[in-house]
């Protein structure tokens, strides 16, 4: 097994620290400057700015979609960004989303979160 | 279900042959890089949203897109080929907006079945230029 480094060793890093519950050292892996963009059509829509606005919102974002089943499509990675695809499954409708982390020396500098089709556009989390 | 992985095929030489021929306007030619039953997904509720079933439809797809973004300043800003598929994440921006504006970030998402793409999945992200999102709602 080829042991990850560069932003995929990041990226795992925070998904290992929010699987077991621990935000605190999931948020430690956002870099102070971090920018995080949603997109329109979510109360969250915007760009957030720092470390604590951004945990903040990926928080409130992690509420959204927490009713339902959040499943990992498909997953691309490059030592400077990591792409997750995810399906998320809600009372039989899926709505399909992706999130982009760009990582330089250990930490998350840039997280894009983008909306893809959605079979039930009215259960879709990032319309909420 | 995910698409199958693809084995002992060069997945970016497809690419490369895939870009070539739609950087070229030659549809027909990226359109033979699709399964006959390929899925495209398309986001939000605008002209264009929706999932298509097979080639054709996604023929009209493209040529539809081309016509949006005929004239936007289109910025490849990441591009990852693995065994199971392509991708890429383009920056659009509409010329004349505002130098302090945020471009439009959009991610495709190409997933192989074989050695045709069975899977397109297209993904809005923030966007503030109303031009843009009148099409990527």
């Amino acid at each position: 097994m080829v042991a990850m480094s560069g932003a995929p060793a990041t990226v795992q890093a925070r998904l290992d620290a929010l699987a077991a519950g621990d935000r605190e050292r999931a948020d430690a892996l956002l870099a102070e400057d971090v920018v995080l963009r949603i997109p329109a059509k979510s109360s969250l829509a915007g760009v957030h700015n720092g470390r604590d606005e951004v945990a903040r919102a990926l928080a409130a974002l992690d509420a959204l979609t927490s009713p339902g089943e959040m499943l990992e499509y498909t997953r691309f990675s490059s030592q400077e960004r990591v792409m997750l695809f995810y399906e998320h499954h809600l009372g039989g409708a899926v709505a399909r989303s992706a999130v982009i982390h760009r990582a330089t020396d250990g930490l998350i500098t840039e997280i894009d979160v983008l909306s893809g089709y959605v079979d039930d556009v009215a259960r879709a989390p990032l319309r909420r | 279900m995910p698409a199958e992985k693809a084995t002992e095929f060069d997945v970016e030489a497809f690419y490369q042959s895939y870009w070539r021929a739609l950087g070229s306007g030659d549809d027909a030619g990226a359109l033979a890089h699709y399964h006959e039953d390929v899925i495209v997904r398309l986001p939000g509720d605008g002209p264009f949203a929706g999932e298509l079933l097979n080639r054709e439809a996604a023929l009209l797809a493209i040529e539809q897109l081309h016509k949006v973004i005929h004239g936007f300043e289109v910025t490849l800003i990441e591009r990852w080929t693995e065994s199971h598929g392509f991708a890429l994440v383009l920056d659009e921006r509409v010329p004349g907006a505002p130098a302090d504006r945020d471009p439009f970030r959009r991610l495709h998402v190409y997933q192989l079945r074989g050695e045709k793409i069975a899977e397109v999945n297209v993904f809005a992200g923030h966007c503030c230029d109303p031009e843009v999102t009148s099409w990527w709602r």
